[in-house]
């Protein structure tokens, strides 16, 4: 029986649309004496404080707890930097300051008004340009430890915190080789991943001095929970419960326990059953952004377009991450080192600090922003050698079997075919027809690659009852990207029954078992090995029993459809159910199957791991598995307004054999409109004091439907080439389809109007600027002329 | 979102006593602006004031004064209203600009002025048509040009206890174009870079009356009124019209803030002038 690489539908689908589904906010109105925690937040993006007075507000009806920096009696130290609170100095505007838990919402919001602080402003750097110097008007962090005496640094900058090299062959000889080399400096800026659900934790001290909380975090098991343990080691592991009910979107922003810890905390203080939730303000003013990435690139290709060198810095921008030795600039670097072939590579990475909120990841760790520049000088070589956009790619990609720059083996890459298939869909090679208008017409493509760190470890049990329903247990995150569906489809494959026999429970640490975390777009590739190994776990146990009872070889014996079939006895097949005897209640020496007993199996999966990296900063085995996608764009520019209008976009992805095409499909087209928020117009813009300007949805632009391509011009096409290693051949999809839109839009912009975008959001303003600067050109040439 | 009372008069001299006696009240119209701004603490009060029973209020009708408009008529039935005549039509499509769908059924035409946005959208249309406010003050009601009274962001020539009635507007002249253009980034929900509004009166072939008023582009909704005489007793053209264009750019007074810079507006502001004077003659009638 065949259940996976099938459309069928959610397993969440009724739930939703009716409502019944239980999202944070629906936990709320279950405990009526529930106390609301509010942050009071620094205003300045780097200060000292100078006096906090929690007197009066402490004091203030309804009031329960004041926490201070100070007064909170924990290590910040073992706090992730989102979360930490500010003792004597805030390093971003949006820090808390204090915390106030209360009885209602209001006596919160009024006691945090009532606490007085002085602040002392200081200076600060909020961009990479004003923060990648020798003397930067702040140091975020001086105690970074890369800055050890003796220690010979490319970039001996006091906020650059990490450093990461790599070389393969020889750089010199590969630009000797070029017929031809181009080179540019590229940027991005900041943004947030606003999911629609804000974030939320609800923590209840219980009778007996356990703690339960509900949060729509990342990781229940390996993120949350570790951290809560890590964070207040007074409490016993196993006295925290962590529930994840329905929740609404991540993109990477709830891979960071921002909101759990301080709501663990203010129920420790409190002794009561606590809710946190971001206001949408401070969704974008305290919760992780982006990072940004800023790239020097070099390349070098000879004249029949092959490429022979090339040369990458980069800038990791990451925010207040004081502390954080895991940036180094390799994470984004790396989507830079899986889709080319080159023989010789120069990288050098670094991760950067400035005066803006912590970042985390968001959807692709920087590959949108690492690759954005190295796509757009792709197109550069082709024009200079005559070449077209889709021909210089498909001429560079590796092939499988091939190696990355790391010098591993990539066991898995569609990105031809999803070129092709993008090119097609806009039908790339006609070019786009002007009308005459104030409107230019131009057509773009651009692909990508991205890795997946062979990180995690992923645990599943599989329950087979006696009357034949199934039951899943797992605590993969379920942020709405379909995994669960997939997970059950996978089981009713293993088992060869019908999906709706199957119930999933998700996301309790008391009863479902370990994994990790989500990220890196794995959950599907990991907790479904998880599952699949459960479910032979199972089906063994059922061969052994019905060995047993009809005295034959286990591997006799084969389970599907809710049966046994047996070779070499009298009995051809038994129900399953017939396996379970029943069990009564003085009955005596009861070992085999019994009813009200089910089969457990348990599935452990965890990758290889990975070979540390040579002083080349290469190794045979560094990201475990790629997925790739090319996007492709048909684009109208308004010559008078700069603004960019997307006519038809093209999202092909190599997923690997997708388990659900329809919940792939619909992946493919919620990236497209992402990305191309992100690459048009959405943009983090700060005030003087560094705080964030436009921190709400109304002033920040998330694209809204009506600035999306109708219908018929988002087109998704699925590129498999599957993955060996991966349930039935399928790996993740959900970063790199986001990651080549906007090269794919700013080679658009170059066809249409004849101008190279350096940066990302191609805002109106910002092409209005280059329209201008293209014309200012033109007039000073023609003037010379005559 | 805190106050102590919510009243709902049947009359509006009920209203106006009750606002006259609590100095610390609101006017509740459509509530688009006024809920989160309580909700969000940046305003506080002690009593709302709810105007959705008053009968006075509500309406679209021509009188012999003009085209009266209830100030409690709601975006949305302005936007589908039927009964406008000519010219004046544009102030549906203005409505039909303000927000979303959600926003536009509950917000109303009273609300998007007295809220005294510079982003109003229904605002130029006002200073297009040359139409007046009727304002309850105490026991009288007089009427004040709209152009008095747009006088600040969010300031108004309204006092403490006043109740906008309706709007008076003027019968336009039969050879009467207007038209309105709102350029933003994302359609009609998002706020506006620059609104430009113009209106053109043409007799025997020359621009007798012109009129181009700006939204986003100054504290307030303005005119420009140099470029509105520049235009009289002219022949409209292409380039009057870039010309016109040129001097709305350089006498509108924009800032920069999260939507747009300074310079961006003004070139914007150029722009949608131009577009909105061609499609102004363009719906003259007749030509």
């Amino acid at each position: 029986m065949k259940m996976t690489g099938k459309d069928y539908i959610r397993i969440d689908a009724y739930e939703k649309v009716t409502g019944r589904a239980e999202y944070m906010g629906d936990l709320v109105h279950k405990f009526p004496d529930l106390l609301y925690v509010k942050g009071l937040r620094s205003p300045y993006a780097h200060a000292r404080i100078l006096r906090l007075d929690i007197q009066k507000a402490s004091r203030l009806s309804g009031v329960r707890a004041v926490v201070t920096g100070e007064n909170a009696g924990v290590d910040w130290g073992k706090f992730p930097q989102q979360s930490r609170m500010a003792v004597t100095e805030t390093l971003w505007a949006g820090q808390t300051v204090a915390l106030v838990a209360a009885e209602s919402l209001e006596e919160a919001k009024r006691a945090i008004e009532a606490i007085e602080v002085e602040y002392e402003p200081l200076e600060h750097v909020l961009t990479w340009q004003e923060s990648f110097c020798e003397r930067p008007k702040s140091v975020v962090d001086p105690k970074l430890p890369i800055h050890q005496p003796g220690k010979p640094m490319h970039f001996p900058y006091p906020n650059v915190a990490g450093e990461f090299v790599q070389q393969k062959g020889e750089i010199e000889k590969g630009f000797l080789e070029a017929a031809v080399t181009v080179e540019g400096e590229f940027w991005t800026e900041k943004r947030v991943h606003s999911q629609l659900e804000r974030a939320a934790a609800l923590c209840a001290y219980e009778k007996d001095g356990k703690f339960t909380m509900w949060c729509n975090g990342c990781g229940i098991h390996g993120v949350v929970k570790k951290a809560l343990a890590a964070a207040f080691p007074q409490i016993p592991y196993s006295d925290i419960r962590v529930i994840s009910p329905y929740t609404g979107g991540s993109f990477g922003n709830r891979n960071i326990p921002y909101v759990e810890l301080p709501c663990f905390l203010m129920a420790l203080k409190t002794k009561g059953t606590v809710f946190y939730e971001f206001t949408r303000e401070e969704m974008f003013t305290a919760a992780p952004t982006n990072w940004v990435c800023a790239t020097k690139i070099k390349l070098g290709a000879d004249a029949e377009g092959r490429l022979t060198a090339k040369e990458l810095r980069l800038i990791e921008e990451l925010g207040a991450a004081a502390g954080n030795e895991a940036y180094t600039g390799r994470l984004s670097g790396s989507s830079t080192a899986n889709t080319y072939s080159v023989p010789n590579v120069s990288f050098l990475g670094c991760s950067l600090l400035t005066n803006t909120v912590p970042a985390g990841p968001y959807r692709g760790l920087g590959t949108p922003d690492a690759i954005f520049g190295l796509e757009l000088l792709m197109n550069e070589l082709a024009e200079k050698l005559h070449m077209s956009p889709l021909e210089i790619r498909l001429k560079n990609i590796i092939l499988r079997g091939e190696e990355d720059d790391y010098g591993e083996e990539i066991t898995s890459i569609g990105v031809a075919q999803c070129l092709q298939q993008a090119a097609e869909a806009v039908e790339l090679s006609v070019p786009c027809v002007q009308d005459g208008s104030e409107w230019l017409y131009g057509k773009g493509i651009a692909c990508c690659g991205k890795q997946n760190g062979p990180n995690g470890r992923s645990e599943a049990d599989v329950l087979i009852h006696h009357d034949g329903s199934i039951e899943v247990r797992v605590s993969c995150d379920n942020h709405g990207m379909g995994v669960s569906t997939a997970l059950v489809q996978i089981a009713a494959e293993e088992l060869s029954v019908e999906p709706k026999q199957i119930r999933l429970v998700i996301g309790d640490t008391d009863r479902t078992p370990f994994d990790n975390f989500s990220a890196s777009s794995s959950g599907l590739y990991r907790t479904g090995g998880a599952v699949r190994i459960a479910c032979r776990d199972a089906k063994r146990q059922l061969q052994e029993e019905a060995a047993r009872m009809f005295g034959i070889p286990a591997e006799l014996a084969e389970i599907r459809e809710n049966r046994v079939y047996l070779r070499g006895t009298y009995v051809k097949s038994v129900p399953i159910c017939e396996l379970f005897r029943p069990l009564s209640m003085f009955e005596q020496d009861v070992w085999g199957l019994k009813q009200g007993t089910p089969v457990r199996g348990h599935g452990v999966f965890c990758p290889a791991q990975a070979v540390p990296w040579d002083e080349k900063g290469r190794t045979p085995r560094m990201w475990n598995w790629f997925q790739y996608a090319a996007s492709a764009v048909e684009i109208a520019v308004n010559q008078k307004t700069g603004q960019i209008k997307i006519l038809k976009i093209a999202n092909a992805g190599d997923t690997g054999s997708p388990i659900n095409p329809k919940i792939v499909e619909g992946q493919l087209e919620g990236a497209a409109h992402m990305a191309l928020g992100f690459t048009v117009q959405e943009q983090l813009l700060y005030d003087e004091n560094g705080k964030v300007k436009n921190a709400s949805l109304g002033d920040y632009r998330l694209p809204l439907i009506l600035d999306m391509p109708v219908n018929e011009n988002v087109k998704v096409c699925i590129c498999p080439d599957p993955l060996p290693d991966g349930p039935y051949g399928a790996k993740g999809m959900s970063e790199s389809v986001v990651s080549a839109v906007g090269a794919a839009v700013a080679g658009a912009l170059y066809d249409a109007a004849g101008i190279k975008a350096d940066h990302y959001p191609m805002t109106a303003e910002m092409v209005l600027r280059l329209l201008e600067e293209k014309k200012a050109v033109h007039d000073e040439k023609e003037r010379r002329q005559t | 979102m805190y106050f102590e009372r919510y009243e709902r008069p049947e009359t509006v001299q009920e209203a106006s006593a009750l606002l006259r006696e609590e100095r610390e009240s609101r006017i509740l119209a459509g509530g688009t602006d006024l809920v989160p701004r309580l909700k969000s603490g940046a305003w506080k009060t002690k009593m709302v004031v709810d105007l959705s029973r008053l009968e006075e209020l509500q309406g679209v009708r021509y009188t012999k004064r003009g085209l009266e408009l209830g100030a409690m008529v709601r975006l949305a039935a302005l936007q589908e209203e039927r009964s406008l005549q000519g010219a004046h039509r544009l102030l549906g499509e203005c409505a039909g600009h303000v927000s979303s769908i959600q926003v536009r059924n509950m917000a109303t035409i009273g609300g998007n002025s007295c809220n005294a946005s510079p982003s109003a959208d229904t605002a130029p249309a006002m200073l297009l048509f040359n139409a007046s406010a009727c304002i309850r003050r105490g026991d009288t009601e007089y009427l004040l040009p709209m152009d008095e009274f747009y006088m600040g962001a969010g300031r108004t020539a309204l006092e403490q206890g006043d109740i906008l009635l309706r709007f008076v507007i003027p019968k336009q002249p039969e050879h009467t174009g207007a038209a309105y253009y709102k350029y933003s980034i994302r359609g009609d929900s998002d706020i506006s870079i620059v609104g430009a509004g113009a209106k053109l009166v043409l007799e025997e072939g020359r621009i007798q009356e012109a009129r181009l008023a700006f939204a986003s582009v100054s504290a307030k909704t303005i005119r420009i009124q140099e470029a509105e005489r520049m235009l009289l007793g002219q022949e409209p053209t292409k380039e009057l019209f870039q010309e016109a264009a040129v001097l709305c750019a350089g006498l509108c007074a924009p800032i920069t803030d999260q939507r747009a810079s300074e310079s961006y507006r003004r070139k914007m502001t150029k722009v949608f002038a131009e577009k909105a004077l061609a499609s102004a003659f363009r719906r003259i009638s007749g030509i």
